[in-house]
């Protein structure tokens, strides 16, 4: 961490839809671009910042996500790349989509970037109806508009009777 | 950073139902982007919501790839219908005609690529020139030999009037097969060089102003016969040239004029940008070899030609080791090289002097060639590519060297003299090869397979294509070591295995799932010759089984002998599988091999 960011020390506190409170160090809150423009414009530091759509477990992970990348930025890419992998690894899809809402509304493109791709990965070569039990959703095709559906793109879930 | 235990609160998983409805379409959109194409259109099913969103990044797409299988007219519409922003289309062509390649022709295409377009016309080239002004990367019209062959109604002038109607932009240009005079007749008349000349060739004509109208960039040609006449045409009406890629298929020893020369080769020099050279007389009609080049033919090359980066010879049987080592030398930027079929370089023309560092290095069927060399060849770290198919005096010695290579993902071995013990050192090797061929490797078996396997090397988890053809050694127990502990592979050859039989069938058939949730899922499965299998095994060919099989060569079989009716029924049922009666090559390869998804007579006759 560089030295005048110490000296600097400025803080924000961060308050998420459950009233917790995060203080978090400027530089790593400059990874979400929401704050960023929140902090270029007049919105002081000394305020509580609310999030109301972010509960406190996600924003912790966010935060951590966010404290990594802002220490590490320009040191070794591929640290970070494992730092990324590891950091979503055995995360419940519950967890997943909460943690790509944040990072869509607070603005962090990598972090949304990565967790997308694990929630594509998932899926990836699994059956429609897999898919429907991962993602808890309805199917709320008719018959006639499944059979449809299931016709036009019989070619590419053959591989999955 | 102040935390706190989370209090549980605010849902983190088990919310039940509608994980989904909280996501904002943008998101969806964003996540199913990611997909690749067959899970992207199979996820539409699960929702309406989905659907939207599908149709969505589909309606967005500008590169559509269909070259992983072969559409039928049906798939492909319900495909592009959705797809209306595509700019670079790649469609493999076996089983659609004239008519589903123009539904998505369009101004806005700039990369076209057809595969195996077998059944496809000239005529289409004319709407191609039509439809798609705006053409400026790759036109790779991979014809079928067919057309020649049985096509009389394909004379010289149509032709050329279609192929010109293709766009000036152009700068790729792939076009097979063509008689030598077809090809001629069409560079002459490129709009590049008609200003440029009114009568014949005269070798002393100068060079005109580039015209800036027509700047090919890449030529490649199938023609007949290779002939000086053609380069000097080529260096003339194209210098501009970056990339040359001729292959001749001659049906009788060729004769001089009408072959190619050591100064036909040396007007090639001319083409001053030129980086990837490939010449190739292929003996796919008869034994021929380009006898009137000799190693002066490769001095005067390699003298003009410093900049080359990928080079590929093929069929210089007069070609010495001294020949082959001038281009190794003279081209200090060579990524690839690559040389079939010549039957005079040995080891001196790698063992004398630093090589560049190669990328892909391949040498087909050059006898001499010994493990000596590749290991010289395997201190190039940054190789990925070693292609030794048909050197038959290779051996395990050069494995350990090889498999140590930390880029390597391609090895060839085919045709070697490698015996179980070397493919227990690839089994133990770091190499993340994806792609190993060891057919004809006749002193390979089973044990071989299970130690290939069993190594604790990287090849278990990365190996995608694994081809064990030809190789008398091979039983039941190798493919039950491969469907048990080969999980990534999803293309498998084992054509002319004489002693597979319906077990091992059966066991590939299956659904297997291994620890971690993956499952074996065969896309291209080779069984051409395969006689052990007997005819009950047709069974297994059927739902549920082999589910995801995009390609099947069962070609000489006793299925074939079974008649028409059964692989009608099949074939019915999964319309996406391409059978292939004819014993073509994984993939039917480019597509040349006359052979229609519907012409089930030609592998049966």
């Amino acid at each position: 961490m560089a030295s005048s960011i110490e000296n600097n020390n400025e803080k924000l506190t961060l308050k998420s839809s459950d009233g917790e409170e995060f203080l978090v160090e400027k530089h790593v809150a400059l990874q979400s671009t929401l704050l960023q423009n929140m902090l270029d414009s007049d919105c002081s530091s000394a305020d509580v910042i609310p999030l109301p759509k972010i509960d406190a477990r996600t924003l912790a992970l966010v935060l951590g996500y966010c404290k990594k990348h802002a220490d590490a930025s320009s040191s070794k890419q591929g640290e970070l790349n494992s730092f990324d992998s590891e950091f979503l690894k055995d995360m419940d899809m519950g967890a997943l989509f909460n943690l790509v809402l944040a990072a869509n509304f607070m603005e962090i493109k990598g972090l949304l970037d990565i967790a997308a791709q694990k929630i594509a990965d998932t899926i990836k070569d699994k059956p429609h109806q897999e898919v429907r039990e991962i993602f808890h959703v309805e199917n709320d095709y008719t018959p006639e508009e499944e059979a449809a559906v299931r016709e036009e793109n019989r070619w590419a879930f053959e591989g999955f009777p | 950073m102040n935390k706190r235990a989370a209090n549980g609160g605010g849902g983190g998983g088990g919310e039940g139902c509608g994980l989904l409805e909280r996501l904002p379409n943008s998101i969806i959109n964003e996540i199913l982007g990611k997909l690749e194409l067959e899970t992207l259109c199979s996820a539409a099913c699960v929702s309406r919501t989905l659907r939207s969103s599908a149709s969505q990044v589909l309606s967005s797409l500008t590169t559509l790839d269909l070259s992983s299988f072969s559409p039928d007219v049906q798939t492909l519409e319900h495909i592009l219908h959705r797809c209306s922003a595509l700019k670079r289309v790649t469609v493999d062509c076996l089983r659609l005609g004239d008519s589903s390649v123009r539904s998505f022709l369009g101004e806005q295409i700039e990369e076209l690529n057809l595969l195996k377009g077998s059944s496809l016309s000239y005529q289409v080239l004319f709407s191609i020139g039509r439809k798609c002004p705006n053409l400026r990367f790759v036109f790779n019209l991979v014809q079928s030999l067919c057309i020649k062959i049985r096509g009389s109604e394909l004379d010289a002038s149509g032709f050329r009037s279609s192929v010109l109607s293709v766009p000036n932009t152009v700068k790729v240009l792939k076009l097979q097969p063509l008689l030598i005079e077809d090809a001629i007749g069409f560079i002459n008349d490129l709009p590049y060089g008609r200003n440029a000349l009114n009568d014949s060739f005269d070798l002393s004509i100068p060079f005109y102003p580039l015209s800036p109208r027509f700047t090919l960039q890449k030529l490649s040609l199938v023609v007949d016969v290779i002939s000086d006449e053609l380069t000097i045409s080529i260096s003339n009406f194209v210098p501009l040239l970056v990339e040359l890629d001729l292959e001749d298929r001659p049906c009788s020893e060729p004769q001089l004029p009408k072959d190619l020369t050591n100064s036909g080769l040396q007007r090639l020099g001319s083409c001053q940008h030129l980086i990837a050279l490939s010449l190739i007389r292929s003996k796919l009609n008869c034994q021929v070899y380009f006898k009137a080049v000799n190693d002066m033919g490769m001095f005067l090359l390699s003298e003009s030609c410093k900049g080359l980066q990928a080079v590929r010879l093929g069929g210089f049987s007069k070609v010495s080791d001294a020949g082959f080592a001038a281009i190794l030398h003279s081209c200090r930027n060579l990524k690839k090289f690559e040389v079939r079929n010549a039957s005079l370089i040995s080891d001196l023309a790698f063992l004398n002097g630093a090589l560049p560092s190669l990328v892909d290095m391949k040498l087909w069927s050059c006898s001499l060639i010994t493990s000596e060399s590749v290991n010289e060849l395997a201190s190039s770290s940054d190789l990925e590519v070693l292609d030794l198919s048909g050197c038959r005096s290779i051996a395990d010695s050069c494995l350990s060297r090889v498999t140590s290579l930390h880029r390597l993902t391609t090895l060839n071995i085919g045709g070697s003299d490698i015996t179980d013990g070397g493919l227990a050192i690839i089994g133990r090797g770091n190499s993340p090869i994806t792609h190993l061929c060891l057919s004809c490797c006749k002193r390979v078996t089973d044990k071989g397979i299970a130690l290939l396997f069993s190594g604790g090397g990287k090849i278990r988890e990365k190996l995608l294509a694994l081809d064990v053809g030809y190789i008398p050694g091979i039983s039941d127990k190798a493919i039950f070591t491969i469907a048990e502990f080969a999980p990534s592979v999803t293309e498998l050859c084992i054509r002319y295995c004489y002693s597979v039989t319906d077990a091992s069938l059966e066991i590939l058939a299956a659904e297997r799932r291994f620890e971690d949730g993956n499952k074996l899922v065969l896309r291209r499965l080779d069984l051409c010759s395969c006689i052990g299998l007997s005819v009950k095994s047709y069974e297994l060919l059927k739902k549920p089984f082999f589910s995801g099989l995009k390609w099947l060569g069962v070609g000489r079989t006793q299925l074939t002998s079974k008649g028409m009716a059964i692989f009608t029924e099949i074939r019915e049922e999964r319309p996406w599988l391409t059978l292939c009666l004819g014993g073509c090559e994984m993939g039917c390869h480019d597509g040349w091999q006359f052979h229609r998804a519907d012409c089930y007579q030609e592998g049966l006759s």
